[in-house]
């Protein structure tokens, strides 16, 4: 009887701990999240690490946009402009930094003096800006250009808020913290224990794929909880597998050819503008599935977004190229003075739908009598900075903060840092000025408009698609809402069903 | 007979590839995309609604360039290197050698990424260091076949009638040797196929919109699930053209 008992026990002690074990294992078990893209480092003022780290949920800024695309405060309370080139800014009580010091105005702005040493993007919309505490959360703001809504200005993709600690590192507010990083390939993340509700918050690892399909084999596989940027020509498939949900989102994004006007070839405006009228944008949004034609710089749903598709016009084309004396050789390829008009097209494979439409792009080209030798790089933004192509099809969040002006100052301004077509337009850069001092709405959409008809007689880039994206989900994660592009894809809201 | 009609019937379609094919292999029609395999379209047509039997005949055209500049370049190099330290013997013959086993050394597959890396993947850059690669193995065999040629009786009578090295070289040595070259040279053709497609599969510095087989396996890959046939049409004409080629190869030098 007594080993009967001591049986009993044991057993029942044995079921407790594996149990024990299995509940301790399920609480911990991260979430697998996956995307083509990966910080490249978690020094917040390098290249583009503020827009990832805020993506992968590390960062925040002071104000943001939110689900609505209204421009909402995130650190700070409110701004206050105190003259033309002065603001002040209120922060929000009782934010916390992950390791558990307060958000003051000190810190804060020592972080945002690193960035504008270190990151040029930073400068495009109000120049150099010089910080100071005026109190643990005033931060008093001068701005070197006028800019007329300040809070737009911090929600900027390079203005990620944080402190710095040294040798480039930093620590954060966001809902999770970085556990662990390895280069290019994954992050590991956990709850920042100071952001509210960080209870309910899984740890999440975070995995770079260098190929959209094998992202989507891993997801079908049950590898990962949430596969990002799904190829569109996999949706149909992965909708009939009951074990997963695929969701579409309109993206603020734009996929867009950037010219490259300093290369022999295009720096002829009239070959420029043959280009933007032979690329059909209907076949293009065809091509990859999801999307419709561009109507300009901004995505159709801003009110500062043009209200006509872009036109198709080969006939037009033909003649601009043949009024820049470009004819038709032996070969069916248009030359001048012997020289065939022969371009390089590239992308990256960082979207895949980028790499979708490059051979459509090719054969549109082809219509009117121009080659073009097409090329797929892993380092874009070193080989655009180097002018090392004609053509660069590019995905850009044209209005991340809500405002039009930064991604027109700073890939469109005349000797901008991300000028990758090298425009240098006064005219245009006239017409940006006039946002500095212009702080009515509805006359920064007239702004806007007539920089992008400006835009569109010089061009220097051709608008294509305002792409659709698809994320897929396993049931842990069903009620995940894809939102704000890839600016938020991991947030406090992540929609974890327990 | 039926290994060499094989081979001739791979040739036309090889290299009528690179003159003529059904439909622009690079025309794009959204509308008829993955329309399957119709009278218009005999292998169907692809995510973009290009004809595949024609990206297929303008990519066998861009391999056959690769098959034809590898075996050349081999060919060429290997058997001057090879014949010239059989003939020259003494420590010229040793560094001759050593160099060709250097070549050996490194992985062929290696080589042609670097070149690719560096000039871009084009049949011709391909060619070329899948052809250098190459030259080594094709050296030390052109000098062992060479070496036991010149141990031959009718080599000794030659050298004693006082034939001199260039007429005994062309006229006694090469002569005997070239033929088992040739065959080696075939039978390698087959694995230049697969190193080219490999290359293009991986894709470094490769212009992606070019037929090439391997680029093509690469591009289908997407569509394994939904419409294999994308996959399997270029994956099946690597597959018999490497089988031809080594079978009829094979034949030969038998």
């Amino acid at each position: 009887m007594p080993s009967k008992i001591l049986s009993g026990l044991t057993a029942a002690l044995l079921a407790a701990s594996v149990f024990v074990a299995a509940s301790a294992t399920a609480a911990a078990e991260p979430l697998r999240v996956g995307a083509t893209y990966i910080t490249s480092g978690t020094d917040p003022a390098k290249g583009s690490n503020g827009w990832a780290l805020t993506s992968h949920g590390v960062g925040e800024n002071l104000f943001t946009v939110d689900k609505e695309g209204k421009l909402v405060s995130e650190l700070a309370e409110k701004a206050e402009r105190t003259g033309d080139l002065t603001w002040t800014i209120t922060l929000k009580a009782d934010r916390r930094f992950s390791d558990g010091t307060p958000v003051t105005a000190k810190t804060l702005a020592a972080g945002f003096d690193n960035t504008f040493a270190n990151n040029k993007a930073a400068l495009a919309t109000g120049g150099k800006l010089n910080f100071e505490a005026a109190g643990d959360l005033t931060l008093k703001v001068t701005t070197e250009k006028p800019v007329p809504l300040i809070q737009s200005l911090f929600a900027e993709w390079p203005l990620i808020a944080y402190k710095p600690v040294g040798d480039g590192n930093a620590v954060f507010t966001g809902p999770y913290r970085i556990a662990g990083f390895k280069t290019d390939a994954s992050i590991k993340l956990e709850p920042n224990a100071y952001f509210a509700a960080s209870e309910k918050r899984s740890p999440v690892e975070f995995r770079k794929f260098g190929d959209a399909q094998t992202m989507t084999l891993a997801l079908e596989s049950g590898e990962l909880d949430l596969a990002f940027g799904l190829p569109s020509e996999v949706v149909t498939r992965l909708k009939a597998n009951p074990e997963l949900t695929t969701k579409s989102f309109p993206v603020g994004y734009q996929y867009l050819a950037f010219f490259n006007t300093t290369r022999p070839l295009l720096g002829d405006v009239k070959v420029r503008q043959a280009l933007d009228l032979a690329f059909d944008r209907k076949e293009l949004s065809a091509a990859i599935s999801g999307g419709e034609p561009a109507t300009g710089a901004f995505a159709s749903y801003f009110p500062f977004a043009g209200r006509q598709a872009r036109p198709t016009d080969l006939a037009k084309a033909a003649a601009l190229l043949d009024a820049a004396g470009w004819t038709k050789g032996a070969s069916g390829i248009l030359e001048k003075d012997g020289r065939p008009l022969r371009l390089l097209a590239i992308t990256y494979p960082q979207r895949p739908d980028l790499v979708t439409m490059l051979p459509v792009v090719k054969a549109e080209l082809a219509r009117i009598g121009i080659a073009v030798d097409t090329q797929v790089v892993e380092n874009i933004s070193q080989v655009a900075a180097a002018g090392d192509f004609d053509i660069t099809l590019w995905a850009q969040h044209t209005a991340p903060s809500g405002d039009p002006a930064f991604f027109l100052n700073s890939m469109l301004r005349s000797g901008a840092s991300l000028n990758y077509a090298k425009y240098a337009s006064p005219d245009f850069d006239a017409i940006l000025n006039r946002f500095a001092a212009e702080g009515d709405p509805a006359k920064r959409v007239a702004i806007a408009l007539d920089a992008q008809a400006r835009l569109f007689a010089d061009a220097p880039a051709s608008f294509l698609v305002s792409p659709v994206w698809y994320v897929g989900v396993s049931k842990r994660l069903k009620n995940y809402e894809p939102w704000g592009s890839d600016y938020h894809v991991l947030r406090a809201d992540i929609g974890e069903a327990k | 007979m039926v290994r060499y009609c094989l081979l001739s019937v791979l040739a036309v379609f090889l290299v009528l590839g690179g003159f003529w094919q059904p439909y622009d292999p690079d025309a794009v029609d959204i509308l008829a995309r993955h329309s399957g395999m119709t009278a218009s379209h005999l292998l169907g047509t692809d995510h973009l609604g290009r004809d595949v039997l024609s990206r297929i005949m303008a990519g066998g055209w861009r391999t056959t360039c690769v098959i034809l500049a590898v075996g050349l370049t081999g060919f060429v190099g290997g058997t001057f290197l090879g014949t010239a330290a059989a003939v020259l013997g003494t420590w010229r013959e040793t560094l001759i050698l050593r160099c060709c086993e250097f070549f050996i050394m490194v992985p062929t597959l290696v080589v042609a990424l670097t070149a690719a890396a560096i000039f871009g993947l084009s049949p011709l850059s391909a060619a070329l260091a899948l052809g250098l690669a190459g030259v080594g193995p094709h050296a030390l065999l052109a000098h062992t076949l060479s070496k036991r040629v010149l141990g031959q009786p009718f080599i000794l009578a030659a050298q004693s009638l006082g034939v001199s090295s260039f007429g005994m070289i062309s006229r006694h040595l090469l002569p005997n040797t070239l033929p088992l070259m040739f065959a080696y040279v075939g039978n390698q053709a087959g694995l230049a196929v697969v190193a080219y497609a490999s290359l293009a599969f991986i894709g470094l510095g490769a212009d992606p919109s070019e037929p090439d087989w391997g680029a093509m396996v690469f591009e289908y890959r997407v569509f394994i699930f939904d419409h294999p046939m994308l996959m399997i049409w270029p994956g099946t004409t690597i597959a018999i053209t490497v089988s031809a080629l080594n079978w009829a190869f094979d034949d030969f030098q038998a």
